[in-house]
């Protein structure tokens, strides 16, 4: 079944588009940077407006890629085609999963190599120190969030059955109900984004909102819950 | 004796209040092709959908090589099946080819086995292995469908509508193509609005209506087995019409003068024995057969003509 889900990786274009266009707008950005430079009167260095634009891009591809998996048998109709390959719901859902994790993991790798590449490029030209080791720990933390962020999509398509409702819903949660959940007081640090940013915080060694254990359990509750309910309605239900 | 490879026994699937299948039984032999007939909505769909463990029944048994529903090793039973229902799902935005090594990867066939390359000339499709499904007619769909669920050499194949949207010329091949799969060592189970056409096709007849079973058989007794037509001498109609009705059967005069009696499952040779003793003696007595569309339409009460 590993096979046949890479195989699906390398012929379909959504995995190569969003890193195309992943890179591609790293790329544009550099090349605005290069052409007028930093921003004057402010603390923005030449390699910021990269990182910022692969920090955004990475966590919305993610989202995509993450739904994608399953998206891609729910918008092309194949699932009951899945589904007798693999009779075993439980073991199609995993099967699943893991490639999931793998893809998505393949994707932020291969992103934020290349945006590092830029921004060391970047400040070369301009002649101002590159911090790799700050970079690198940045790269770190955004791409353990995508990475979670991409799980997090994954449940969403398989409680919906969509991938365009998959993708939406993990944009709202990500962009609208959960920022909207950090900014209550205590309850806050629950969001799955805040204590996502404390993993990633944690990993980078730079100072927390939660200490890495309650964070691990916050995001791991978060994403039982919202993947957990997903493959149990898409494991239980007819497919029809 | 033919292994049986499906086996419906009391199958219930309902959807809210409404029974898609109900109490259905039935069975498929090994290397038969069998024919599933019923009008839209009595369940044919449903019934492939449960034996490939897409739905779950609410009650019944179903058996697949030996493995029964609900448990671990049904899953692997179904792995031994190919199908293909309702319409055919593909990955548009890869080539024939590409489909075919995908669902072939699914059953541990590699990218570069023969059996890739044999399916698409099995299906006619071998000059145009490398465009995009999402090209193709509904035809070609159909035929890429059937060469999905042949690639890893199922036992047992599963066709809902397999020649929907296909031209005269396919109709012909894909009639061909099912023929031959008990020679390849495979059963299949075909459903299809085209009575003529299954008819042509398979061996074996289950009728439903309703969710129910109404026949089900080797499709000549089937068709054959409607009865027989008599003739007789003037004036002795209401006397073998006594006679047929005291013994229980159904029979009714006919535009043309002769009189139609439902044997249902007992030998024509009956009609001549109840006759013979109310003294008619017939001028005429022969099997009536029918096309399949008119038994079908007897038994499942479609007058419409739309199966």
């Amino acid at each position: 079944m590993f096979a046949a889900e890479l195989l699906k990786v390398r012929f379909m274009p959504a995995p190569r588009l969003a890193l195309l266009i992943t890179v591609g707008l790293v790329v544009i950005g550099g090349l605005l940077v290069l052409t007028v430079g930093p921003a004057k009167g402010t603390s923005t260095s030449w390699y910021d407006i990269p990182d910022l634009i692969a920090q955004i891009a990475v966590a919305i591809g993610a989202i995509v890629l993450g739904a994608w998996m399953f998206g891609l048998e729910f918008s092309s109709k194949t699932i009951r085609l899945a589904a007798t390959c693999q009779p075993s719901r439980v073991r199609l859902v995993l099967v699943k999963l893991v490639s999931t994790i793998l893809l998505l993991a393949v994707y932020i790798v291969v992103t934020f190599a290349i945006t590092l590449l830029i921004e060391a490029l970047l400040a070369s030209v301009g002649q101002v120190d590159f911090p790799i080791e700050t970079q690198v720990k940045a790269a770190l933390g955004g791409g353990i969030e995508a990475l979670l962020w991409g799980v997090l999509a994954f449940g969403l398509t398989l409680l919906f059955r969509s991938y365009t409702a998959g993708i939406v819903a993990g944009l709202v949660l990500v962009l609208g109900v959960d920022t909207g959940l950090q900014q209550i007081p205590t309850v806050g640090k629950y969001s799955l984004g805040s204590a996502t940013t404390s993993v990633g915080d944690a990993v980078t060694g730079d100072p927390a909102t939660l200490a890495l254990g309650a964070a691990l359990l916050t995001v791991a509750v978060w994403l039982i819950v919202v993947t957990g309910a997903g493959a149990a309605r898409f494991i239980t239900r007819d497919l029809k | 004796m033919a292994t049986t490879v499906l086996s419906f026994d009391s199958v219930t699937k309902s959807y809210g209040s409404r029974r898609a299948v109900d109490e259905l039984r039935f069975r498929v032999e090994e290397r038969s092709v069998t024919g599933l007939l019923g009008a839209n909505g009595a369940g044919k769909s449903t019934a492939m959908k449960l034996l490939l463990g897409l739905a779950t029944p609410n009650g019944g048994t179903i058996t697949l090589f030996g493995e029964r529903q609900g448990t671990p090793g049904f899953a692997s039973a179904v792995r031994r099946t190919g199908s293909h229902i309702e319409l055919p799902a593909l990955y548009e935005r890869a080539t024939a080819r590409q489909n075919i090594q995908i669902q072939g990867a699914a059953f541990g066939i590699g990218r570069r086995d023969p059996r890739i390359e044999a399916v698409l000339e099995t299906v006619g499709l071998s000059s145009r292995s490398s465009d995009k499904v999402k090209s193709f007619s509904l035809g070609m769909r159909q035929r890429m469908s059937l060469a999905l669920a042949l690639v890893h050499e199922p036992e047992l194949v599963v066709l809902d509508e397999p020649i929907n949207g296909l031209d005269p010329e396919g109709v012909v091949e894909m009639r061909e193509l099912i023929r031959s799969l008990p020679s390849r060592g495979m059963t299949a189970l075909v459903s299809s609005h085209v009575l003529d056409e299954i008819e042509r096709t398979v061996d074996q007849l289950v009728i439903i209506r309703d969710g129910r079973l109404v026949a089900e058989g080797p499709i000549d007794s089937i068709v054959a087995t409607t009865g027989t037509i008599v003739r007789v001498p003037g004036g002795r109609e209401p006397a073998a019409l006594a006679a047929l009705a005291a013994a229980g059967l159904a029979a009714e005069s006919a535009k043309d003068g002769s009189i139609h009696v439902d044997t249902g499952p007992q030998p024509g040779s009956v009609v001549s024995e109840l006759l013979a003793g109310a003294e008619v003696y017939p001028d005429e007595l022969r099997p009536r057969t029918a096309d399949l569309e008119s038994v079908f339409l007897g038994l499942t009460g479609d007058d419409q003509g739309e199966v």
